[in-house]
Order: C-alpha cells, then sequence, then structure tokens
C-alpha cells in the first residue's frame, strides 16, 4: 500500500455503448465546419471510416485488423497528397489530423482509447478557428466543447442517460466561463518571438492591384462589408468619400497595374534614392503643419475584413496613427504581410477638398515619365482626338473640365454590365459602346490625360458607405468599389477628378444603388441579401445590428492584443507592470474559484419530488389549516377517513382526491404514461379547486 | 497509469519498502483507523491523470499555437480548457467531499471465498458520489453510484485465503469523474475485519472406536422420528424440530432433541483425523461443522486445547467456526492477506 493509489487496469475497460454513441456525435459536430474547407478526398474518407464505425457497432463487426489499419493510413497519406499535393503545410496538416482522429475513433476500444479521440477532438475544434474567426463560429465551437465534454463525462460515468450527461457538461462549460474571460482578458499577450507562418489563402473576392475593364464591375454584385470606419465626430459627405487604396499607374493598352516601384528606384542615384525615402518624412511634417494650422480633419477607425491583400483604406490625405503601417508615394496605405485575420487600425484624414497637394516627388523626372507612360501605339483615334481638344481648350484645367463635359453631355450611360471591349479598348469605349462602369471612365480619362502631357493615374478603392443607424460609423461594401483618376497639375500637385461622377451624379451622391436606377437590377444574383430590401426600415435596422455585433467581435475579441491589453490595465488598474498583471490574475482567478466553490457548496441537489407527491404535500398543508395532520405511518386513505368523519362537509372532496392520488400513485394502469399524465393534471385542477 | 507509475520499477525494492512504510506512518497519522470516516481536505488527496496531463499537454499547445498565429478565439478556447480543467479539479473533489463512510459488517467465509466487506456511505446533500471506485489492495474493484442523497450501501469484495481474522487494514477509495482528467481519492481505514475459518474440506474420517460406533449410529438412524427429549425453544433452532402439536395445543414452543444426535457420535474430534497436518485436521474440522449445521443437527467439538459440549443453532455453530478458525493463534490475529 502506497500513497500514490495502486493502479489498477482501469483505463483498459471496453467502451460502453452510450459512451461510443456520444464519441460519434461529437465526431460529427467536431468534423461539420471543417467540411467546407477540405477537398472531397479527406472527406469522404473521413465519412466512409465514421459509416463503418456505425455499422460495424451495429451488426457486431469486429474492428479492423492491423492489415486494414496501416491501409488506411496509407490510403489517408494518399488521399491528403491527392488534395493538397503535400502532406506538410497547415492545410494538409489539418487534413491529416482530420483523418487521424477518424481513424483513432474507428479503431477505439478502451476507455484510454476513448480519451485519446475526445483531447484529439479539441484539436480539431481549435484548427478550425486558423480559417475563420467569426461569432457564429465561435459560438459553434464553444457548442461543440459542450457536446466533446458531454462525451468525456458519459466516459466516466457511462451508466448516465445522454440527457444527463449533457446537462451535467453544459453547467461546466457555463461555470467555466468566466473563468476563461479573466485568463482571455489578463493573462499577458507574449509576442512570439518565434514565427511559423501560416499561408491562409483562400480567393477572396475584393480589389486586386491590377484593372482591366470589367474588374470592379463584378465586385458591384457583392454584398459583403469590406470595412467599417467608425469616426470620433463628424462624417465626411457623400461626396467626401472617397477610400483610397492604391494607385495604378502603369498601362499596357488594355490593363492598368501598380508599377513595380524597386525597378525605378535602383535606376536612380545613391543621393536620389536617399531623397526617396525622405520623402514619408517630408509628407508627415507637412501633415502635421496643415492639421495643426486648424485645417478640417477626420480622425476614425478603419475595421477591416479580412482581404489577403495588404494595402489599407483611407480618405486623402492619410496620416496612420497606428504603428507598423506604411505610406507609398501614391499616398496609400499598406502594411507588410497580406491581411489574413480582420484588421483594426486609426487614421487621421485631413479633408482634401481646400488643399494644395502634399509633396508628392513629382519633380523627379522618373515619377512624371511613369505619370506619363503610353503604349507606344494603339488607340489612335482616342490620342488625336485628345491632342484636337487639348488644342480647342488652351490649358489644362480647360482639357479636363471639357473631357468631363463631353462625358456628361454626350450619350454615356454607367451601368453594371458593360459590353465587352475587344483592342483599342479606349477608341471602342468612347467612340462606340459609351456605355460602361467607374473603371472604364477612370481608364479612359486616364488615358487621354497622359496623351496630352498632363501627368495621370487611376486610384482604385472605395467610393461611399451607407451610415449605420446604431452608431457613428459608416459601412462601406465590396460593391462600394470604385475607380477615379487622379492629374498632377503644377502648383496644385496631385488633383481627384472622377469623370464617373460626371456620367452618373447620383453614384457618388447617393451610392452604386441608386445611380443604377433600378433596385432590381441591383443584387440580382443574391436574392437572399438583406440589402436588396434595405428600404424597409425593420429590416435595415437588423442588418445594421448584425454588422454591428460583427464589428465589435473584430474590434474586441478577434482584434484584441497586447496594445488594447495595456490599454485595459491603465483604465482599470492605473498600470500595467508585471505587479499589477499578476496581482489581478491571481486575484481575479481566486476569487472567481471562491465563487464557483461557494455557489456549489449552497446550490444543494434537492432531489425533485414527482408531480403528484408534491401536489399531495400541497393539499395536506391546506388541510392543516383546518387541523388535520397526517401522521408519518398513517395512510393515505386512512388519514382521508378520519378527515371525513371529523368534518362531513370536507368528505366528498378530500375522498375524491385522496383516492385520485392512490390511483395514481399505486396503480400505474398505462405503461407509456400517457394516461398518468393526464391524471396528474386532473389531480392538479382538485387539488388547487380544493379549499377548507 | 500504469505507465506514470512504471519508475517505480527503477526503484530498489528496499527503498520502495522503506517509502512506503513511512507513507503508512504518515498516513496512519493523517487519517487515523476509526469505525466511521468523515472525507474532508485532509483526507482527500487528489492528483490529474494520465488523461490529465494528456489534456494539459494540448492545452499548452494550443497555447503556443494562439500565440504564434496571434489567433485570439485559439486562445480563447485553450483558456476555456484551463477553465474547465480548473473546474473539474472542484467537481472531482466534491465528488468526494463530504462523504461520511462507516463500517457496516460482513458475512463471514471459508478461507478462498470471496468476501464482503459492507461499507455503509451516507451522502450529505451537496456531494455528488458519482462513479465512486472502491478497493483493497491488490483485490478486485467496485464501482459504486450514490443516490442523491441519503445512505448507500457498497460491498468491498476481498478474497480472503487465510483462516483467522481477516483485517486488510485500509482500503481505496478514488473517482475520477466527472471529466476522467483530475483523480481524487483516500486510503480510508476503518477497521474492518472479518472472520475467516478454514476451507471447508471433506477429509476420511478416522473412528476411535466409541466415536466411530457412535457416527454410525447416528446415519443408522437418520429420518427415525425417536425424540428423547423436548427442550424450550431457542432463537436459532430449526423450524422443522418444534414442536408444533404442542404449539397448537398451546404449550408454548418447545424443540424436539433425538436420541441419536446427543451421543458421543456427532463429537467432531481433532483425533479424527491423525495422519494429516494441522491446517487440513482444521479444515475437515470445518466440513463437518458445516454438514451438521446444514442438517440442523446438534454436535460438539473436541480441541486439544478446548472443547465445546454438543449443541445446536446459530450460535453454537458460529462459536464452533470461530474456535476452529482462531485455533493455534494467540491474538486471534492472522497477518494481513497481502
Amino acid at each position: 500500500m502506497g500513497f500514490l493509489p495502486k493502479m489498477t487496469n482501469d483505463d483498459a475497460v471496453s467502451l460502453p455503448k452510450n459512451t461510443l454513441a456520444f464519441l460519434i456525435v461529437s465526431h460529427i459536430v467536431v468534423i461539420t465546419p471543417h467540411i467546407s474547407k477540405h477537398s472531397y478526398w479527406v472527406i469522404s474518407l473521413v465519412g466512409l471510416c465514421l459509416v463503418w464505425r456505425i455499422v460495424s457497432n451495429m451488426r457486431h463487426w469486429p474492428l479492423p485488423g492491423k492489415g486494414v489499419r496501416f491501409l488506411l493510413v496509407i490510403s489517408g497519406f494518399s488521399a491528403v497528397y491527392l488534395a493538397y499535393g503535400t502532406v506538410i503545410g497547415p492545410l494538409a496538416g489539418v487534413g491529416l489530423l482530420l483523418l487521424a482522429y477518424t481513424f483513432k475513433l474507428l479503431e477505439a476500444k478502451t476507455v484510454r482509447d476513448a480519451h485519446m479521440v475526445v483531447t484529439l477532438s479539441y484539436f480539431v475544434v481549435a484548427t478550425a478557428f486558423l480559417f475563420d474567426q467569426a461569432f457564429s463560429k465561435a459560438l459553434y465551437l464553444l457548442f461543440s466543447c459542450v457536446v466533446i465534454s458531454a462525451a468525456l463525462i458519459s466516459i466516466n460515468q457511462p451508466s448516465t442517460h445522454w440527457k444527463g450527461s449533457s446537462k451535467s457538461a453544459f453547467y461546466l462549460v457555463l461555470k467555466s466561463l468566466p473563468i476563461m474571460v479573466v485568463l482571455f482578458l489578463f493573462v499577458p499577450r507574449i509576442e512570439a518571438f518565434w514565427s511559423i507562418q501560416f499561408d491562409n489563402h483562400h480567393a477572396r473576392m475584393g480589389l486586386s492591384d491590377e484593372m482591366s475593364p470589367g474588374d470592379i464591375a463584378r465586385l458591384g454584385e457583392n454584398d459583403s462589408v469590406a470595412f467599417r470606419a467608425k469616426f470620433e465626430r463628424n462624417i465626411p459627405l457623400p461626396a467626401e468619400r472617397y477610400w483610397r487604396a492604391l494607385v495604378l499607374d502603369d498601362f499596357d493598352g488594355r490593363r492598368w497595374r501598380h508599377a513595380d516601384r524597386g525597378v525605378e528606384l535602383r535606376s536612380l542615384s545613391k543621393k536620389d534614392q536617399d531623397a526617396t525615402k525622405r520623402q514619408g518624412s517630408e509628407y508627415n511634417a507637412w501633415f502635421l503643419n496643415r492639421r495643426d494650422q486648424g485645417d478640417n480633419y477626420f480622425r476614425y477607425k478603419i475595421i477591416m475584413e479580412a482581404s489577403d491583400k495588404p494595402w489599407l483604406f483611407a480618405l486623402d490625405w492619410a496620416h496612420p496613427l497606428s504603428a507598423n503601417i506604411n505610406m507609398d508615394d501614391g499616398f496609400s496605405l499598406s502594411v507588410a504581410k497580406p491581411l489574413t485575420e480582420p484588421f483594426v487600425y486609426q487614421v487621421e484624414s485631413l479633408s482634401s477638398t481646400t488643399l494644395t497637394g502634399p509633396p508628392d516627388g513629382m519633380h523627379w523626372q522618373y515619377q512624371r515619365k511613369r505619370n506619363l507612360k503610353l503604349p507606344a501605339s494603339g488607340n489612335e483615334r482616342s490620342r488625336q482626338w485628345a491632342e484636337n481638344v487639348r488644342k480647342e481648350s488652351g490649358s489644362d484645367e480647360a482639357f479636363i473640365s471639357q473631357i468631363l463635359a463631353h462625358f456628361r453631355e454626350q450619350k454615356f450611360y454607367y451601368t453594371l454590365r458593360p459590353p465587352l471591349l475587344g483592342t483599342d479598348s479606349i477608341d471602342q469605349f468612347l467612340f462606340t459602346t459609351r456605355r460602361g462602369f467607374c473603371e472604364h471612365y477612370a481608364s479612359t480619362f486616364t488615358f487621354l490625360a497622359r496623351s496630352v502631357g498632363i501627368p495621370a493615374r487611376v486610384v482604385v478603392g472605395y467610393q461611399g458607405g451607407e451610415q449605420s443607424s446604431l452608431d457613428n460609423y459608416l459601412l462601406v461594401y465590396q460593391f462600394d468599389a470604385h475607380a477615379w483618376a487622379e492629374v498632377w497639375l503644377p502648383k496644385r500637385g496631385w488633383v481627384r477628378v472622377d469623370p464617373t461622377a460626371a456620367v452618373s451624379p447620383a453614384r457618388v451622391e447617393k451610392g452604386i444603388e441608386d445611380a443604377l436606377g433600378d433596385s432590381r437590377r441591383f443584387l440580382a444574383n443574391s436574392p437572399l441579401s438583406l440589402l436588396r430590401y434595405r428600404d424597409i426600415p425593420g429590416v435595415r435596422r437588423l442588418r445594421h445590428s448584425i454588422d454591428y455585433l460583427r464589428m465589435l467581435w473584430i474590434q474586441k475579441v478577434v482584434g484584441y492584443n497586447g496594445r488594447l491589453q495595456t490599454d485595459l490595465f491603465y483604465k482599470l488598474f492605473g498600470s500595467s507592470s508585471t505587479k499589477t498583471v499578476m496581482l489581478v490574475l491571481l486575484g481575479g482567478l481566486s476569487s472567481l474559484l471562491f465563487l464557483i466553490f461557494i455557489f456549489d457548496v449552497y446550490s444543494k441537489r434537492k432531489p425533485r419530488m414527482p408531480p403528484e407527491q408534491r401536489l399531495y404535500l400541497r393539499f395536506c398543508r391546506k388541510l392543516s389549516k383546518r387541523g388535520f395532520n397526517k401522521g408519518v405511518s398513517e395512510g393515505e386513505t386512512a388519514f382521508a377517513h378520519r378527515v371525513a368523519v371529523n368534518s362531513p362537509e370536507m368528505a366528498e372532496g378530500v375522498l375524491r382526491i385522496t383516492a385520485l392520488y392512490v390511483q395514481i400513485n399505486y396503480r400505474p394502469l398505462d405503461r407509456d404514461g400517457v394516461g398518468r399524465k393526464q391524471r396528474v393534471n386532473q389531480f392538479r385542477k382538485q387539488v388547487s379547486a380544493f379549499s377548507v | 497509469m500504469n505507465t506514470l507509475l512504471s519508475v517505480k520499477r527503477f526503484i530498489p525494492s528496499r527503498i520502495d519498502a522503506l517509502i512506503r512504510k513511512r507513507v503508512g506512518i504518515w498516513l496512519e497519522k493523517r487519517i487515523p483507523p476509526s469505525e466511521q470516516v468523515v472525507l474532508d481536505h485532509r483526507r482527500i488527496f487528489i492528483f490529474p491523470t494520465l488523461n490529465g496531463l494528456m489534456f494539459l499537454g494540448v492545452v499548452m499547445t494550443l497555447f503556443l499555437a494562439g500565440i504564434n498565429y496571434q489567433n485570439n478565439l485559439i486562445l480563447a478556447l485553450c483558456f476555456l480548457l484551463v477553465s474547465l480543467f480548473l473546474n473539474a479539479i472542484f467537481a472531482t473533489y466534491r465528488n468526494l467531499s463530504g462523504l461520511i463512510l462507516e463500517r457496516a459488517g460482513a458475512i463471514p467465509v471459508g478461507a478462498g471465498e470471496t468476501l464482503c466487506f459492507h461499507i455503509k456511505i451516507n451522502n450529505t446533500n451537496n456531494t455528488v458520489g458519482q462513479s465512486l471506485r472502491l478497493h483493497i489492495p491488490g483485490q478486485h474493484t467496485v464501482v459504486a453510484s450514490l443516490d442523491s442523497s441519503g445512505q448507500s450501501l457498497v460491498a468491498i469484495p476481498f478474497i480472503a485465503q487465510q483462516r483467522g481474522w481477516c483485517k486488510p487494514g485500509r482500503f481505496h477509495l478514488q473517482t475520477v469523474y466527472p471529466l476522467g482528467l483530475i483523480r481524487s481519492w483516500s486510503w480510508i481505514d476503518l477497521q474492518l475485519s472479518c472472520l475467516v475459518y478454514p476451507k471447508p474440506f471433506d477429509s476420511p474420517r478416522q473412528q476411535s472406536s466409541d466415536v466411530g460406533q457412535g457416527y454410525q449410529q447416528s446415519t443408522a438412524q437418520e429420518g427415525v422420528e425417536d425424540v428423547a427429549e423436548l427442550r424450550v425453544y431457542r432463537q436459532g433452532d430449526s423450524p422443522k424440530h418444534v414442536d408444533w402439536k404442542a404449539f397448537a395445543k398451546g404449550r408454548g414452543l418447545h424443540t424436539k432433541t433425538y436420541q441419536g444426535y446427543s451421543g458421543d457420535s456427532n463429537w467432531i474430534d481433532w483425533l479424527n483425523w491423525p495422519n494429516i497436518n494441522q491446517e487440513q485436521r482444521l479444515s475437515a474440522m470445518t466440513y463437518w461443522i458445516l454438514t451438521y449445521a446444514q442438517k440442523q443437527e446438534a454436535f460438539g467439538l473436541r480441541l486439544p486445547s478446548s472443547e465445546i459440549p454438543l449443541d445446536c443453532g446459530d450460535a453454537h455453530v458460529f462459536l464452533a467456526l470461530k474456535t476452529v478458525a482462531l485455533f493455534g493463534c494467540s491474538d486471534g490475529v492472522f497477518a494481513k492477506d497481502d
């Protein structure tokens, strides 16, 4: 005999049927969120094994032997290899994990195996978060945790009904939530000093860094939120809501691209290279100077969805307040890595309308060259036409107004479904089709400007945004994607010109839904989209509430980080020193544990009496008002007779009720208990009606 | 769990024995033997199981993954699991805490048979008492789940190998309910004891002349209703031998004793088995005691050190069995069975 328990082979006990059923159910629950993420090879192998296990259990087949298991492992690896072309890397790794989990379930024989399966299932649950951190996902996975825990309970208490295990598991998880919150908020967020990066690409809809006719129009059908902008004070007017993403300044005759800066920089002299690098600090100095001189500016926070792209969105002219955000010579913001998770950052922007542009580096020849560059040939008719207009107008400004007037006055149309364009797309659009989406107008305008020697470029981003009815923020959808032009004018710098606004002023003033005119055409392919019913006030509010919750989720939970944690510590405890952190953690944990302990001790588990017994006691209490108390050993019928003899006026009721009670308690007639339920109801009515 | 403790294999047996002895002394002080033990924080030990350690491994891995991928929800899941673990500690502790264990006797058996030590467990209101596993070291385990309140009776099995007083000492009570991640246990000494009589064994009985005749007579007279005398009924007398006719006439309860049984023939004598050793003799004597007891016949017992006169009834049988069981042990106690 020793202090440590001598181990009997408890864990080698074979699995009860109940537990196995629980394991299978929790397997299905845990696997479900992975189904859409993995290839059919992996999923069908998982499904096959699951069906096998269920059927073999029903038919009492033996568990798979060594040879079969070996074959399964081989086929698992080949399925993953077939699906992903590799067996290493995150997605393939998760695929292998799913298969390992399934195989373990298939061969689970003992209590220890079952524990193994459950342990693996927590892993599988966690990996689901690698792909998606949405609130709904989190809720579902919390539910999975309850199911898994119920399976665990059933392993250790096999005799209980599944409802009992589920209930215990539910309360256990519920009791665990407060401690989880404390740990989540206050456990120090260590920065990973190592980093294994996870290539989490699965094509998301959104802007790209090149644009050919029709690209942005495709986004016009997409009603998902691209980002939200929460303003500290006032919100800019609709016409001011130009969210710059990046500039496209390289045109090949059909497609606009973001020019490769690296090549240009390398061709510069050392001195010029250094000067280019100083451009950022010059810009900052200019910005702060303007802001401090009292120019109108907005300060806001952008809560953006994962885009798989590194660039960010901001109003012109922006100045990032969050760390690790870069600005390039097109004044667009970006981060170092593509954003595979939702991202929150803070920006200030000067209101752009009254400003002369910021330092832009146009004194460098290479900048001028880049913004004037056109293909050597092609679109000859447009070039010719632009030449003529320039000659007539006399100045660059006049030329620009002339072009915009042309768009406005001639029969140009703004449409989501423009005709396809061939080679010489500018010519074709300008003179023949005259139907286009924003990219057609921006592209054509920039081409015309460049062809007469005005430096110009295309800017892509979003235009517009719907104000939420819940808070001071704008919702910007994918269909708000927009392209406009920017021209460089001496003394004024870069000036925004939106030719789309000339064709369809409603696009800028009211948004794309109104610009398209017919609401049936808007989101025609997504009939279930709540946005289609935006005119109904209730639906609108519902939609905004959903998005508000999602925004809070992204900001407060998914986006919670070391910096926010420090802020929280300062706000709550006035310090974020190690000592405070330790005190808060220990204090919070111990007080919560104490509370749980107290709660457990005092929430006595009173066995609930069956209803008829409770009712009978109520009946007895009523009688005791008249002085009749049932003796401990006195039978119900004897008691009733005693009452009946002593107070004949109550005799009828007392005898009737007692007879019914006796009938319910001692003569259960129906095996299925239906009649019993009715009788108990009858009994309840009679006891309620009974008065002394 | 075996694997965890297989470390023991690498500890020299002398050191192991020393540790065991030390721990035994410590336990003796911490949970002194008593007929009734209330399980409280002093008496309950708690530690993660192997599955619990595996679970903590998962938690650690999730924490590293959450930090690496800066994935708050993986971290949240990790914290949820930590919290579940902490709650499991409470739940497992609460599963034992407050139980009142009480000794409830055991029915004597022969050596080699399984005897059951009955334990009364009082379940106070706020204790859960599910999936309790009880065992005496080296013996089978019994699993019990208590009712939500009130008393439960649990029988702990023990295979008795040796005659005499069986005192198994401490038994082990443990539970891993609800999640199997934490084990809480206690070593409880309820001063369990039970008489174990020799294993009944029929050896040929060599008759000394007088004894032999008596024995022969008695078998010859079986079934003959030759009532020698009537004596006042004593508890334990067989209803078959009650003089029901007299009872019906209102003369009270009397037991018939028969001619054949009162003679020398029913003496179970040490000298009946001269050629076998002491333990085998005792086994044979037990066999005959039980035989007579079953036939409800009177018998006497003669041992070198003592003699029990002819009699019948439960008390007599028990006395005879006890005498046989304890023969030759001065203090009436044999070593424990392990």
